[in-house]
């Protein structure tokens, strides 16, 4: 079950954040079947087999955060609290900046 | 006759007036029951939700409770912040078995000045100075200062200095059980200390505030930070806070941070670190998760998987790689179509 169904609930109704579904190992038809009766509201991805070596992924749930520049802001294996927390952080910063250039 | 008299008068007057003027030192038992009325008393109970996450557990909520001083109409409250969050504010490392370890953060997710009726004022970290030890609080909604009850204390009278062994009266407040009561006792300036800064080693509890026998304000109760900076050992539950790492208490004088009080005083609400209005308070523990641990690619780091696995991730700070892939729809999605967004890859498999 993927972890960011913790996340999506939080983070799914803000066009700032964009959560993907990496699916690994899975036939397609079988998952695809699988993830629309779970209806989690988020898109999952055929084939993200051949991006595990490049992404170093060893473990699963693993979750990658990516910024709005496309660099890498974390990485976090099963649980992903301490991500969500940096996320929060993040989507904070960026309002308050949002809210001084407003202002000027 | 008569001039004997009025000599008499004269020589009774003289002792009365030299009595007054050369008073002996200070009642301190009266100082201190004059102290623990409302109008005279700035010690208010404070509480706080701090949320820990372990990388690979899950988080928990735990509720902090200390005392602070009140410093200003505006219901300003100084504490300790090491007793604010005695689980530590640096996220740290401990080793939870042979050669594995675990990333502890902690987050405080609401604060608030408790009443003595159960009522609580939500607050906010207006300013916080981790040299020193303190955190300044301020009740969200200005117009809640009021129903604090409380004077704040009279700093423009403070005695900014004591003397080895001069008797002090430290005013505290006790728990929910006591009906959150003022508390007051006695204690003696047990070292005076200059590094890191003038303070006075006292046997007190981190937030207490802390009078002189004549009844002015000398400071308040902080933890002296650990001089050889260690912050890594103990128990994933508060081993790298000052307090649990065995730090001394100590009085800092209040002209030590009369600055800051003054700064804290200036900074406008919300532009602090903002508490998301108590929503851990209601949230019950969650069950600690744990990762499946399937390995990919046949490759296991045995005697330490799980740092392994975290070791081969990709970097943070480095460029993530692109990728096109088709979703369940049979839609593109390239990772480059969401520049200007944050991403969250889940790699998951139902398996």
């Amino acid at each position: 079950m993927p972890q960011v169904q913790v996340l999506h609930q939080e983070f799914t109704d803000n066009p700032n954040v964009v959560i993907l579904a990496m699916n690994v190992g899975d036939e397609n038809e079988k998952m695809a079947t699988w993830w629309k009766q779970k209806k989690y509201g988020f898109r999952t991805l055929n084939d993200a087999d051949k991006m595990v070596e490049i992404y170093g992924i060893k473990a699963f749930p693993s979750t990658v955060l990516i910024g709005p520049d496309g660099k890498v802001i974390k990485t976090s294996i099963g649980s992903a609290h301490t991500l969500k927390r940096t996320l929060n952080k993040e989507l904070e910063k960026t309002a308050r900046e949002k809210r001084s250039v407003d202002r000027k | 006759m008569k001039k004997t008299k009025s000599f008499l008068v004269a020589i009774c007057l003289a002792v009365a007036t030299a009595s007054s003027t050369y008073a002996q030192a200070p009642d301190p038992i009266k100082s201190a029951k004059e102290l623990l009325t409302p109008s005279a008393n700035p010690v208010v109970n404070v509480g706080a939700i701090v949320q820990v996450d372990m990388d690979m557990m899950g988080s928990q909520d735990n509720e902090v409770k200390t005392v602070g001083m009140v410093v200003d109409p505006s219901g300003l409250t100084v504490v300790s912040r090491s007793a604010l969050n005695p689980h530590g504010y640096e996220p740290r490392t401990v080793e939870v078995g042979p050669g594995m370890e675990m990333t502890i953060e902690t987050e405080m997710t609401s604060v608030w000045l408790q009443l003595a009726d159960g009522k609580r004022i939500d607050a906010e970290v207006v300013l916080t100075d981790p040299d020193l030890d303190l955190s300044f609080l301020r009740p969200i909604k200005p117009e809640d200062a009021k129903k604090l009850g409380l004077t704040p204390a009279q700093l423009k009278a403070s005695a900014d200095t004591a003397s080895l062994l001069d008797t002090t009266i430290v005013l505290s407040r006790l728990g929910k059980d006591a009906g959150w009561a003022p508390a007051v006792r006695l204690e003696r300036i047990a070292a005076v200390l200059e590094t890191p800064w003038r303070s006075y080693a006292i046997n007190a509890k981190p937030g207490e505030t802390v009078f002189t026998a004549a009844g002015r304000v000398l400071g308040i109760v902080v933890v002296l930070p650990p001089s050889d900076g260690s912050k890594s050992q103990g128990s994933p539950m508060g081993g790298g806070a000052p307090m649990m790492a065995g730090g001394s208490t100590v009085v800092l004088p209040v002209s030590q941070f009369r600055g800051l009080i003054d700064q804290a005083k200036s900074k406008p609400s919300g532009e602090g670190k903002r508490m998301p209005k108590s929503k851990g308070a209601a949230k019950s523990k969650e069950t600690v998760e744990r990762i499946s641990g399937a390995t990919v690619g046949g490759s296991s780091a045995a005697s330490n998987p799980l740092k392994g696995m975290l070791d081969k991730m990709i970097k943070p700070g480095t460029d993530a790689p692109t990728f096109s892939l088709l979703d369940e729809d049979g839609k593109q999605h390239s990772l480059g179509d969401y520049r200007g967004k944050y991403v969250l890859l889940d790699w998951w498999g139902i398996w």
